[in-house]
């Protein structure tokens, strides 16, 4: 299944480094660990975690396979087993470093 | 300075070679049109210093500039620009630090202060309000950065002043020579130490007891309290930076394939995650540390070790932590790590603080190590000539080549000329990974296009801050774009150029930007000065400073020719990683580059261009 890794403020409220997730694409894995860590962490992966539309958070950064998710399918790109999907939050606003 | 406010309207024009100071007004009309620092600075060498000066010799001259918000209660209005011919790259260079320095000089009631000349004997600038004068330094030359200062302190007898000083490395004429102040901020970059140096200045300790006058304190208070809104409300700025500094970048810049290894062979560090932002907050952050006014507080207070002596044991600040350093960024923690093969934290940590006593860019300094190590494990050069064993991943050789190279001892003395002059030496000038002489900082531009654009057209030479288009291409902000396209990436890094060169004039810090906007910036400095202007006037201004320095530096006889990236960028594909295959395009994004800035096809600015910007 595909492996999750995690870092700084991801890994904080996760409590693990790397974790796998039983999941087809990446709404699936979302969804996944929204469920495991309810609460803190599910308010960092959608905008509204209650809402049944599953919009990413603006912070939430997906990569599979060191890809952002913006240039494949979105909640849609498809996992594969050996695949590895990278979560980050960035929180940035304006024009970073500009 | 009758009229605008924030300045103090007052400059200090120091002729080390007559040993005269003279108190002048600041130019208004420049500090108008160029807004501050790097601007108005930049507007005083174009004046004064014939482009095709000596950068080492006394013809050059050194200027210090802060901005009209330097010294204010704006948040993170800390910074100075010091700016002078580079002799690293022979272009205008412009080096920003933070800290306390710059405010204080204002207090003292100056807003910049230019040196021509040359001292026969080593001096230091004295001041305290009026009373500046040139000291002699003698028993200072030799002393690293840290001495220098504890010294200043006490023999002045204002342990409050604030130094800013060159250490051996400057003294050695170091061509990536740092003039550091507070003992950990710097301007780093382009040889600003090694000119120091070459005019005998060893320091600037001041002490001011005066305050910045604005325009309109009302007007700032509330400009200033939306922006600290702004600040408070980006997770980046109130939660992210505190707690991981810049080096939280490690991880993700290698996670994107895209962290340069082994001096640009590779993309990935396969133990990036052991020098991570990460791994020194669990094991060594002792806490974090802001400049003056700074709500965001990115730097960095690391410990040794677990119990205090590490394997290189350092000892700075005694007073406050035993056996405590200061940073590492993560343009340090990469070039002193990933870039040479080393995970060893101790040793970057080490490396990195006698980058700081000494006076040195850690960046060109581990850079211009990776490339010798390159050229060690190609077997260009031996360990007859290097002295060690100079092979990738050795901690030890870092540590060592970190000394020789202030004091030019040994092999020392080849890295203290870069990596390009280096290279040239050796019969292989391709090992060199930069742009007009400097080298890279840690993103691979064969990953993030956009990175590409911004090295190769940089001012002063390859640099992360003149076009941090990887907000845009790696974070997603303000929009995602795809790193590994070329479309829209010449007004990309335009827009960047612009904005960063016009917050740098602010005197305010480029970190603000990753919690706020030119639009929350804007209002405080109209409030300051109380000069009006619009966000898209303050953006021009930017492009008006971009325009100036690349006028120059064409004068200084840099063409088109030398806005280029190595050839492993452009014809050697990433080997391994998710940007295996990628090449940098810059073909594809060059002439679109200069078209957007209404530039010759040959990359120089048209007159119809100079007229619009009032340059000519």
């Amino acid at each position: 299944m595909p492996t999750v890794r995690l870092f700084a403020g991801m890994r904080e409220k996760m409590e693990t480094r790397e974790i796998a997730i039983p999941a087809r694409d990446v709404r699936g894995l979302l969804d996944d660990l929204a469920l495991r860590k309810a609460g803190a962490l599910a308010s960092v992966l959608f905008d509204d975690p209650a809402s049944e539309a599953r919009v990413p958070h603006q912070d939430l950064r997906v990569l599979v396979n060191g890809r952002s998710t913006s240039f494949l399918d979105g909640l849609d790109t498809a996992l594969d087993d050996d695949d590895t999907v990278t979560l980050m939050l960035h929180g940035a606003r304006g024009y970073p470093g500009g | 300075m009758a009229d605008l406010k924030g300045w103090t309207g007052n400059i200090l024009r120091v002729n080390l070679s007559a040993g005269s100071v003279v108190k002048e007004p600041l130019n208004e009309e420049w500090a108008r049109q160029y807004v501050g620092g790097r601007g108005v600075a930049a507007r005083y060498l174009s004046e004064e210093v014939d482009p095709e000066v000596d950068p080492l010799a006394p013809e050059n001259s050194l200027i210090f500039a802060t901005g009209p918000l330097t010294g204010t209660n704006a948040s993170c209005g800390s910074r100075y620009m010091v700016v002078t011919k580079g002799p690293l790259t022979g272009a205008m260079t412009t080096s920003n630090s933070g800290g306390m320095w710059a405010p204080e000089l204002k207090f003292a009631g100056y807003d910049m202060i230019i040196f021509e000349g040359k001292s026969e004997r080593p001096v230091y600038l004295w001041i305290l309000d009026d009373e500046v004068e040139l000291r002699p330094a003698e028993h200072l030359w030799g002393k690293g950065v840290f001495d220098t200062e504890d010294l200043l302190k006490r023999e002045t007898g204002v342990p409050d002043c604030r130094v800013a000083a060159i250490g051996p490395a400057g003294e050695n004429q170091v061509l990536f020579a740092a003039i550091v102040n507070e003992k950990f901020r710097a301007a780093g970059r382009s040889g600003v130490g090694a000119v120091m140096g070459s005019k005998n200045l060893k320091a600037i300790a001041v002490r001011g007891t005066g305050a910045v006058e604005v325009d309109d304190p009302v007007a700032m208070m509330r400009a200033q309290w939306a922006m600290k809104q702004d600040l408070t409300e980006a997770p980046l700025t109130s939660e992210g930076l505190p707690a991981y500094g810049t080096l939280a970048l490690m991880n993700v810049i290698n996670e994107h394939g895209a962290l340069p290894t082994n001096n640009y062979q590779l993309a990935q560090f396969e133990n990036a995650e052991k020098i991570s932002g990460e791994e020194l907050a669990e094991t060594r952050l002792a806490t974090n540390k802001a400049c003056f006014a700074c709500t965001i507080a990115c730097g960095r207070v690391s410990r040794i070790s677990d119990e205090g002596v590490g394997r290189y044991a350092v000892t700075t600040s005694a007073r406050n932590w035993k056996h405590a350093t200061e940073g590492p960024e993560y343009e340090n923690a990469w070039s002193l790590g990933a870039d040479c093969g080393i995970d060893d934290f101790d040793a970057i940590l080490k490396s990195n603080t006698l980058c700081n006593d000494y006076g040195m860019d850690p960046i060109s300094l581990g850079a211009t190590i990776a490339a010798a190590m390159e050229l060690y494990e190609k077997g260009t050069i031996s360990e007859e000539q290097t002295g060690l064993p100079l092979g990738f991943g050795n901690a030890d050789a870092l540590v060592a080549l970190t000394e020789q190279t202030a004091f030019r001892r040994g092999f020392g003395d080849e890295i203290a000329e870069g990596s390009k002059r280096m290279g040239e030496k050796f019969g292989d000038p391709d090992v060199f990974m930069g742009v007009k002489g400097q080298e890279f900082p840690a993103y691979d531009p064969r990953a993030i296009q956009g990175m590409g654009l911004g090295y190769a057209t940089s001012n002063r030479g390859a640099c992360h801050l003149r076009a941090y288009t990887v907000s845009a291409e790696i974070v997603g902000i303000p929009e995602p774009v795809d790193p590994r396209a070329t479309e829209g990436k010449a007004e990309l890094a335009i827009a960047f150029q612009n904005i960063s060169t016009a917050v740098d004039a602010t005197g305010l810090c480029i970190f603000l930007t990753f919690g706020t906007s030119i639009e929350s910036i804007r209002p405080i400095l109209t409030a300051a000065t109380g000069a009006a202007m619009s966000d898209a006037d303050l953006v021009t201004a930017g492009e008006r400073i971009w325009n100036l320095e690349r006028l120059w530096n064409n004068r200084a006889g840099l063409t088109s020719a030398d806005d280029t990236l190595p050839k492993r960028m452009l014809n050697e594909p990433i080997p391994a990683g998710p940007a295996q295959g990628e090449v940098n395009k810059l073909g594809e994004m060059l002439p679109e580059y200069y078209r957007a800035r209404g530039w010759s096809e040959d990359g120089r600015p048209l007159d119809a261009k100079l007229a619009e910007l009032g340059i000519i």
